[in-house]
């Protein structure tokens, strides 16, 4: 029996009022693959990211993460019921996200935000939670860091500092809602490189990024969004290539 | 008219003594109003709306009435319903009531404009209700508003010497005895009132020294 996907997400929903967001978007992620979502601003693609764990509701649909639904689930009367704030917050967990402006805690250490949920939800004692979070740090080369506060970081230390507070939850998979658009361009290559890595390692991740470069580098698939739904999705050089919509060609056209 | 400063000067021991009451008093009181302030302000976001009803009407009673007349209420108007509280109690329960609801007011103005990012993220990583207000909203909250905060602490430490008047026997309570013997109302009353603002120009730059030194904690 294979293992189910990491990600997998059928009938995604969701509008704010009249405007439809996310217009139904099936997608399935398979353990260690890299997917990039590229699109125009507006397209949907950060709010299907967030529809993911939950940090906004989608209207309908469901979103399993490793064969477990998160958010909804089917109601044995069929249909299906929202999950309760408890059975949601265990699963967010095990799916790390990554924001475009960091979002870190402005009143902890790097090293207390990297410690910080692992102590309250994993068990770990304090002790062998910053064990763990100076060893994170100290990869992503933050090891000088771990004592400053974020106001004292630069915003691609922040960056990274955001990316390893959401590993230290070891997740099944990580999503990365434009992790690079908030920086700098000459830490924009540090953060990828990083990103890399994880990749290589095997993580699993979904990426919506600007950065063609580094999708078609890394990425085993791009999907395009465009008006809420994928509107392509393959290879990345067949993707990047050969665009088959005129949708696509435009959009690209503005890399070049 | 002779001003005397031999006499401020001599009702100053005196005064000083009776100053340590409304020290304590203060510090009670904005101890318990920051703790009501807190609940209040969690209380308010659940979005409960009977709820939020009443609590709109004790705001506004609260800030629409003089504070000398909820002392007064405190003392007088409790024992009615059953609650007969001794002039310390009545009083610190009193100011404290008051400010909580102003702290809860400024806490409203601060949450409104606290950036929503490190909440999401906290809920992102599963951190539960409880530990997103403990851990990411109370502490950034405080620092946001810690200016408005001091600013209410003098507030407190001024309005104890509105507890005179239900027989609490503080600074200005004291002044008042002490006039009594001496004629001398006014320089009492003045060294009383020079007591308190030099206690109070204490607590602003306190107040200050702990904005410069948590600045950075405020992102």
């Amino acid at each position: 029996m294979t293992a189910p996907p990491v990600l997998s997400v059928r009938g995604l929903r969701k509008s704010f009022g009249a405007m439809t967001a996310v217009a139904g978007v099936d997608l399935d992620v398979e353990a260690g693959e890299i997917v990039c979502i590229i699109g125009p601003s507006g397209c949907g693609k950060s709010t299907f990211l967030r529809c993911i764990n939950y940090l906004e509701r989608p209207d309908e649909g469901t979103v399993r993460i490793a064969g477990d639904y998160i958010g909804r689930e089917p109601a044995a009367a069929g249909g299906t019921r929202l999950q309760s704030a408890r059975q949601l917050d265990r699963m967010r967990p095990r799916v790390g996200l990554v924001f475009q402006q960091f979002h870190l805690w402005p009143h902890l250490s790097a090293l207390e935000n990297v410690a910080r949920a692992p102590i309250r939800l994993r068990g770990v004692d304090r002790s062998e939670a910053e064990a763990q979070a100076r060893a994170l740090l100290a990869r992503f080369g933050l090891a000088a860091k771990a004592g400053r506060m974020p106001a004292d970081l630069s915003g691609g230390e922040k960056q990274r500092v955001a990316i390893a507070r959401a590993l230290a939850m070891k997740p099944e998979l990580m999503l990365f809602d434009e992790p690079t658009s908030a920086l700098d361009p000459e830490v924009v290559g540090d953060v990828l490189r990083l990103m890399k890595e994880l990749a290589e390692e095997g993580m699993t991740m979904v990426v919506v990024t600007h950065e063609l470069g580094f999708a078609r580098k890394v990425a085993d698939r791009i999907v395009f969004f465009d008006a809420g739904r994928i509107a392509e999705m393959g290879p990345p050089d067949e993707l990047i290539d050969r665009p088959r919509s005129e949708r696509l060609r435009l959009f690209l056209s503005h890399f070049q | 008219m002779d001003f005397s400063v031999e006499a401020a000067l001599a009702a100053l021991p005196a005064l000083l003594r009776a100053t340590g009451t409304n020290i304590a008093i203060a510090a009670a009181a904005m101890a318990l109003a920051l703790a009501g302030g807190i609940l209040l302000t969690i209380l308010r976001s659940l979005k409960i709306a009977p709820l939020n009803l009443v609590i709109g009407v004790v705001i506004s009673f609260i800030r629409g009435t003089p504070v000398l007349i909820q002392i007064f209420l405190f003392y007088y108007g409790l024992p009615a319903l059953g609650l007969q509280l001794d002039p310390l109690t009545a009083g610190i329960c009193a100011i404290a009531f008051n400010s909580t609801i102003f702290i809860s007011e400024i806490m409203r103005g601060g949450l409104a404009d606290m950036d929503p990012g490190p909440v999401e993220a906290a809920i992102a990583l599963g951190l539960k209700a409880r530990a997103i207000w403990g851990k990411v909203v109370i502490p950034q909250l405080l620092l946001r508003i810690l200016p408005p905060l001091v600013n209410e602490a003098t507030i407190i430490l001024k309005g104890t010497a509105l507890l005179s008047v239900i027989t609490v026997v503080e600074l200005f309570r004291a002044a008042q005895q002490i006039s009594a013997t001496t004629f001398r109302p006014f320089e009492t009353m003045l060294a009383a009132a020079a007591i308190i603002l030099v206690l109070n120009v204490l607590v602003s730059q306190f107040g200050g020294m702990l904005e410069r030194r948590l600045a950075v904690r405020r992102g």
